[in-house]
Formats: structure tokens, C-alpha cells, sequence
């Protein structure tokens, strides 16, 4: 009973903060474009996530003549159930998260690349050119971004020696962040999960210029809310993901805290939340200065430059720790 | 334990997110799609035969990368090998590609 009362608890949370990350986001955004940004709905527009999100679910779906329709609610319900599932694994405020075993790291990563193709799935399943494009391209995308993102992971398993969360942010309590090892693969991380949240540069896939809304476009009503909920998830647990894996997540490094058990999780809790913020503030920063790359030129810059760097770095590690 | 574990909390954020998609208007219409006035269709995007190459690639360095990360506590010269010779696989990438659109 602790257990379903625990994942509802973080299903709840995460509900939060993926909206909450998603306004920060915006807000940061704008102010790069010397806007304002939302600012109505809640103090300075923080609502406005929220606001969004029952607006959609509250309008009627309209879906083009010969689409599968039962493919594309199931992608959106399992595309958004999935994400929940992973954030399952995050621990907020000290090692422990609802859902922790030896390999979880293998088993986000696959899901991960589950949750991408769920995307291709409904492209394809959308009788409308542009959402065949965007589908074409985000499976053009996908060969791209996951090597290096699974190289970044590989990197840190091989320098913590360990397939768990929870064993690498021990490793991590007990030194340095990983990033000190693993530089190369923390930016390969960045770049791949900007690619993974279709942000600009890396935005091809749902390009409004030159293919309105891309995979999405002829989605609407509530699988468009679960859609969008789910990018939202996407880019609180790659921010989160990526704090905790390669700066240490909710610890600090050669810092330990006196044993009073309430106050080190709040502070913890704290610690990973600003960390969590400067991954997004940094992906933020990089779309705010960037103009979008052609889907051919994503695939170059990934192949040629990020993936032989990753590779470097993690051939160095190895070396390294056999010496 | 962690099996039965895993399964409760598919099932549960499975059913959560089935609420809120019962919580949503259940309207539903079906329209035609329309390209610059004209009716269209779906198409079938094509694809160009290198990215055979980079989807070959991509199996390679997909499977050997997981393969490294589970075997990470008994890495040996044999890994790094295998590591550098994927790596010089890229050197095979064509040096320039055309525009794709």
C-alpha cells in the first residue's frame, strides 16, 4: 500500500514539475527574445502550463479521413504512461527513488528509444503529408542522437562501474562529479537531449517554417494535451537524468550532512532542484542563440563530430581505468 | 520482488494516465486533409540508400555500446579493440552528402 501510495506521490510530482520546468523554460526563453513571456495566468504566468494543458484536454479531437486512430491514442497514452514509468527512477531528494534494481540505467535508456519510436508510430499513423515527414525525420534523428547518448551513459557506467542510479550517486557522494571524468559525454548528453526534446537546433522533426507541426500536426484535442504533456516529462526527467548521472545529483561533492534525516532531504531536494534548473537553463541558453539545422546537417554534426568525440572519451576512460 | 514491483507501477501510471485522457472531451469528428486547397493523403516518404548505411551503423554501435555498459566490470584490452575498430568505421561515412530536400 506504502508502495502505490509512494508511486502516485511521484507521479503527482512529476505532474508538477514537468509543467513547472516547462514554464520555466518559456519564461527563460522569452527574455532571451526580450519578451516577456506568460505572465496572466499565477504569479509571473506560472500557471500557464496548467492552463494550457486543460484547454486542449477540454477540446474535441479531430483526426484527417484513414488514420489509425487506435495507434495514435495508444502512443499518447503510453508515450506519456512511460515517461511517468522512468520518473519512477529519479530519486528526488536522497538515493532512494519508488523503483530501483542493478541495470536500471540499461532499462531508461531503452525506454527512452521506446518513447521515440511511439512518435515515428503516430507520424506514420496520421494520414497527412507533413506528419509522414516529421515521422520520416525523427527516425532519420533517432539513428543520430542515441549513440551518443548511449555512449554518454556507457562513459559513466564505466568510470562508476556500475548499471545503478543508485550505486553511481553513491560513487558520486563519496568524490567528484562525473562530469570531471566524462566532459565530452555530458555535452554529447546535452546535445542528444536537446535532439530527444526536438529543441532548436535539433527541432527538424516538427520544423513549423517548412512542415507546419511535423509528426504532430494533424493532432488535436486530448492526444494533442497527452503529447505535449509528455514532451514536458521528457525534458524534466532528461534535466533531472542528466544532473544526478553527471553532476551528482541531489549531493555535493566532499560535503557530507550532519545526520539530521529531515533537513538532508529538503536539502538535497534543494540542491537537485538547482541543478536540475542550470541543465535547463543551458539547454534554454543553446536554443535561444541557435538557428535550426537541416535534418541532413543534424546527422552530419552528429556522426562526424559528436559520436567520434563521445567514442574518445569513453576509449580514454577505459584505458584509464585499466591502467 | 523488483519484477512484481515494475509491473504495479506500469499498471498504475497506466491507469492514471487513462483517467486524465477519460477526463478529456470524448468528441470526436474526422476531417479531410487539405494542402494548399487540394485534398490529400498520406504519402510514403523516400529514402535514400545511405541511410541504409548509417541505420547498419547504428545497429552496430547500438548493440556494442549496451554490451560495454552491462560487461563494464570486467573490461579488458579486448573491449578497447573492439571499441577503436567501431570508431574507425566512421571513417567510412561519404565525405560530402547532398542536400536532402
Amino acid at each position: 500500500m506504502n508502495k502505490i501510495a509512494m508511486i502516485l506521490i511521484w507521479v503527482l510530482l512529476s505532474f508538477i514539475f514537468a509543467l513547472f520546468y516547462e514554464w520555466f523554460d518559456r519564461k527563460v526563453y522569452a527574455r532571451f527574445q526580450n519578451r516577456v513571456g506568460p505572465q496572466i495566468t499565477g504569479y509571473k504566468g506560472i500557471l500557464q502550463p496548467l492552463a494550457d494543458f486543460i484547454k486542449l484536454l477540454k477540446k474535441e479531437s479531430i483526426f484527417p479521413v484513414g488514420s489509425n486512430t487506435f495507434l495514435i491514442i495508444f502512443s499518447a497514452i503510453s508515450s506519456v504512461a512511460l515517461m511517468f514509468f522512468i520518473l519512477l527512477f529519479i530519486p528526488l531528494y536522497d538515493f532512494n527513488a519508488p523503483l530501483s534494481f542493478n541495470g536500471d540505467l540499461i532499462l531508461l535508456f531503452g525506454i527512452g528509444v521506446l518513447i521515440d519510436i511511439l512518435i515515428i508510430i503516430t507520424g506514420y499513423s496520421v494520414a497527412c503529408p507533413y506528419s509522414n515527414a516529421g515521422a520520416a525525420r525523427e527516425a532519420e534523428m533517432i539513428i543520430s542522437i542515441e549513440i551518443p547518448f548511449g555512449v554518454s551513459l556507457a562513459t559513466i557506467i564505466a568510470i562508476s562501474k556500475s548499471i545503478s542510479i543508485k550505486e553511481n550517486l553513491i560513487f558520486q557522494s563519496l568524490g567528484v562529479p562525473l562530469i570531471i571524468f566524462a566532459p565530452l559525454g555530458f555535452i554529447a548528453y546535452i546535445l542528444s537531449s536537446m535532439a530527444k526534446v526536438e529543441k532548436v537546433p535539433f527541432d527538424a522533426p516538427n520544423a513549423e517554417s517548412e512542415i507546419v507541426a511535423g509528426w504532430s500536426t494533424e493532432i488535436s484535442g486530448r492526444t494533442l494535451a497527452l503529447f505535449r504533456l509528455s514532451s514536458d516529462l521528457d525534458l524534466f526527467f532528461l534535466a533531472s537524468f542528466g544532473a544526478i548521472i553527471f553532476l551528482g545529483g541531489p549531493t555535493l561533492p566532499y560535503f557530507n550532512l550532519p545526520e539530521l534525516l529531515f533537513f538532508n532531504q529538503i536539502l538535497n531536494f534543494i540542491i537537485l532542484f538547482i541543478k536540475t534548473l542550470g541543465i535547463i537553463f543551458l539547454i534554454t541558453m543553446i536554443r535561444s542563440l541557435t538557428a535550426r539545422y537541416r535534418i541532413d546537417q543534424v546527422i552530419k554534426f552528429f556522426w562526424k563530430i559528436i559520436i567520434p568525440l563521445t567514442m574518445l572519451n569513453l576509449i580514454a576512460i577505459i584505458i584509464f581505468s585499466l591502467g | 520482488m523488483i519484477i512484481i514491483d515494475v509491473l504495479v507501477s506500469i499498471f498504475i501510471v497506466y491507469l492514471v494516465v487513462f483517467i486524465i485522457y477519460l477526463l478529456g472531451n470524448k468528441k470526436k469528428r474526422n476531417s479531410d486533409t487539405y494542402l494548399c486547397g487540394e485534398r490529400t493523403t498520406a504519402i510514403k516518404v523516400k529514402y535514400k540508400v545511405r541511410w541504409i548505411f548509417y541505420a547498419s551503423l547504428f545497429i552496430a554501435f547500438d548493440a556494442t555500446i549496451v554490451l560495454v555498459a552491462i560487461t563494464s566490470l570486467s573490461l579488458n584490452i579486448v573491449t578497447i579493440i573492439f571499441l577503436v575498430l567501431i570508431t574507425l568505421s566512421l571513417l567510412f561515412i561519404p565525405k560530402e552528402e547532398e542536400r536532402d530536400e
